[in-house]
């Protein structure tokens, strides 16, 4: 795909493609000069990569924000182009799969209507000691959907790739190869990521949150890695959109090798990150507008990875008192912290 | 900001390049060419030092583009990991000038071009985990202001690197940085980082002598407990030698383990707590609970691991000389039929 890419004759300082596209018209200069002209007007007709950002009501910003929003997924180039008929006929399986999820949900709060809330229970204490469950597992189809993939080359912006599939004994492996190399279009400055992030969702693309996790203090994983060091990610994003980067990393170191490893890192240690940038104002995870959870590899070493993982879950550990692991910057009271 | 200037000027020079080549003597162009003009084996720190010292000595205006261009070929001269590389980068800034005096100048960005450019050298340190120090705060400070936006830059790194550098708890990177490590040194610290079994001893056995191009060597991790599960093993039953790779830092790793299939059945590892009292079947329950106070760790539910280990080079007939090493321990092995599934392949 990214192969024949047509962009890449616009840079004149690959020599390999270069010589290879221009080297029997290499007669006279002037010809040629035409002639690389003539493709890069082509190749700008044909590419979307270097087109000009959608200007939005208030200044070309190309950060997707709620007064300049270039479109549903917020990302900058991202262009549906479905048709009316696509529509139509996409219309039957989404009403059977949203149907599927508002009947499950509608038979869930119709079984369980009782006196007694669990979550109130756990609220005042209920949830005891060394007590974990475990909220996502990979041994099915419809579970392994709910995650989806991501990586630089999917967005055009390097050469890294990254599959998520079952394993035969009811894991997940999460695995491809990471590449640093920038595409050379004058946009993109760095490459090299691949992550996995859960779309779990209600009905009509309603958000769920974690927050029945809020009385548990560590997220616990089973997981199997290369020696890599992943990161995990708590998004939350919420409506405004200075809150739409919001999101809790920690790393995730893996040992390697043919032993399982049982993660359990406290929420208290998850530090604010906004689009994977540490934030001078730090806060605790909150787990109330936690909608969504990612595993991002971005270590900058070119090569295969390979991340086994078994389940997802949560643990408590009564002993675990700390609320929250970084003590906050205090700026100077003139700062420029504002602008 | 920065993204839009180096793609302006990445337009420029396309624009530049493709009308004639008569305009090349810029400052630009110079820039570049004092980087291309050495041969890629002198490229090293000498001679980036010396094309630092040589702008600085100019004393040339052109700052911005001189640090941009440098730092395309931090790479390809081998220093991105050296600290005093960056350090000599930033101190070509004039000092002084670029401090924010009014109100004005502290709110809004002063001297953009020249921030953006120091901020993209600290986040190309970032990038390839140089730690900063003092030195370099102050170098930046002196140059832009003590809070302005590219020292604030420099205060984050100094605050959050430290933080998470020792962060892995598997692997101390003091063992693996900065050093240059042969082979059977690298198996040792991966062998060390993979077996989680704290008995576990990893032994290295050379078998080389010095009139060998290359060494030859056999690793071996392998704990009590491991060698006990071995001896435990019918006549005549299977275990696998498979390879595998991790990852040291930067530094891949081919290793081996020696595997079967488990004896006991998979436990769960989650015991629901009833809080009714029944004793009706106590005895069996207590028997339970002490077959599985035996089952060690080395047993997985789906594997048994009897043995890692890394060789000096990854095929079947090697691997089959890491067994017969490993016997001289495990003397039931004899008795057991191994598969050597090296040759094809690696899992990862």
């Amino acid at each position: 795909m990214i192969s024949t890419f047509p962009l890449r004759f616009l840079v004149s300082r690959v020599p390999v493609t270069s010589s290879c596209l221009f080297s029997n018209e290499a007669t006279s200069s002037n010809s040629l000069a035409d002639k690389k002209n003539d493709e890069i007007q082509k190749a700008s007709g044909k590419s979307k990569v270097l087109e000009k950002a959608k200007v939005g009501i208030f200044g070309s910003s190309t950060v997707p924000i709620n007064t300049n929003f270039p479109n549903p997924k917020g990302v900058v180039g991202y262009d549906p182009d479905f048709s009316a008929k696509e529509l139509l006929a996409e219309l039957p399986k989404t009403r059977r799969t949203q149907g599927a999820l508002l009947a499950g949900e509608l038979k869930e709060a119709f079984q369980n209507i009782s006196i007694e809330k669990p979550e109130l229970l756990e609220d005042i204490g209920f949830v005891r000691h060394n007590e974990a469950r475990v909220e996502y597992r990979f041994d099915t189809q419809e579970r392994l959907d709910l995650w989806k993939t991501g990586c630089d080359s999917d967005w055009k912006e390097g050469f890294s790739k990254c599959t998520l599939t079952n394993s035969d004994h009811g894991s997940a492996i999460f695995s491809g190869n990471i590449s640093t190399r920038v595409l050379k279009d004058g946009r993109v400055e760095r490459a090299g990521w691949a992550s996995m992030k859960l779309e779990d969702r209600k009905s009509f693309n309603r958000k769920k949150f974690f927050s029945k996790w809020r009385n548990f203090s560590h997220l616990l994983l089973k997981v199997r890695g290369d020696g890599r060091s992943y990161k995990l990610m708590l998004h939350s994003p919420l409506s405004m959109d200075f809150t739409w980067g919001d999101s809790f990393s920690h790393p995730l170191h893996t040992h390697g090798g043919p032993y399982w490893q049982y993660e359990r890192i406290p929420f208290s240690k998850f530090f604010h990150t906004v689009a994977g940038r540490i934030q001078d104002r730090q806060y605790r995870v909150n787990l109330e507008d936690t909608s969504s959870l990612g595993i991002v590899l971005m270590d900058r070493i070119d090569g295969d990875f390979r991340l086994e993982i078994d389940y997802i879950g949560v643990y408590n550990d009564t002993t675990h008192v700390e609320d929250f692991a970084y003590e906050t910057y205090t700026l100077p009271v003139f700062n420029t912290h504002g602008f | 900001m920065s993204l839009i200037s180096t793609s302006r000027w990445a337009m420029f020079y396309q624009i530049r390049c493709f009308a004639s080549a008569s305009h090349e003597q810029t400052s630009l162009v110079h820039v570049e060419k004092q980087f291309e003009a050495v041969i890629p084996e002198k490229r090293d720190k000498d001679a980036f030092m010396a094309a630092i010292a040589m702008f600085k000595e100019k004393r040339g205006r052109t700052h911005v583009e001189f640090i941009n261009t440098a730092l395309k070929y931090v790479k390809e001269y081998g220093v991105h990991k050296d600290l005093d590389t960056y350090k000599n980068l930033l101190d070509v800034f004039p000092k002084g000038k670029m401090i924010p005096q009014t109100a004005f100048q502290k709110i809004f960005l002063h001297y953009p071009q020249q921030q953006n450019c120091a901020v993209k050298v600290l986040d190309e340190m970032e990038w390839h985990g140089v730690q900063p120090d003092k030195e370099i705060h102050d170098i930046m400070v002196n140059a832009f202001g003590e809070w302005n936006f590219a020292t604030k830059k420099v205060k984050r790194m100094l605050y959050w690197m430290p933080k998470l550098k020792h962060s892995n708890k598997y692997l101390d990177r003091r063992h693996v940085e900065g050093k240059s490590l042969s082979p059977s040194e690298l198996a040792g610290i991966a062998l060390k980082m993979m077996s989680r079994d704290p008995a576990s001893s990893i032994s290295l056995l050379k078998f080389s002598d010095s009139s060998d191009p290359v060494s030859k060597w056999l690793a071996t991790s392998q704990s009590p407990s491991q060698q006990r599960l071995i001896s435990e093993l019918q006549k005549g039953e299977e275990i696998f030698v498979d390879a595998g790779r991790v990852y040291v830092q930067d530094h891949p790793v081919a290793y081996i383990t020696l595997t079967g299939t488990p004896k006991s059945a998979p436990t769960d590892e989650f015991k629901k707590e009833e809080m009714d009292e029944d004793y009706t079947s106590w005895f069996q329950e207590w028997k339970k609970g002490r077959v599985e106070a035996k089952r060690s760790m080395h047993e997985q539910s789906h594997e048994t691991v009897y043995a890692l280990g890394a060789m000096y080079q990854n095929d079947n007939s090697t691997a089959l000389r890491w067994v017969d090493n490993l016997q001289k321990t495990n003397s039931n092995l004899a008795n057991l039929r191994i598969r050597v599934r090296l040759d094809g392949k690696l899992i990862i």
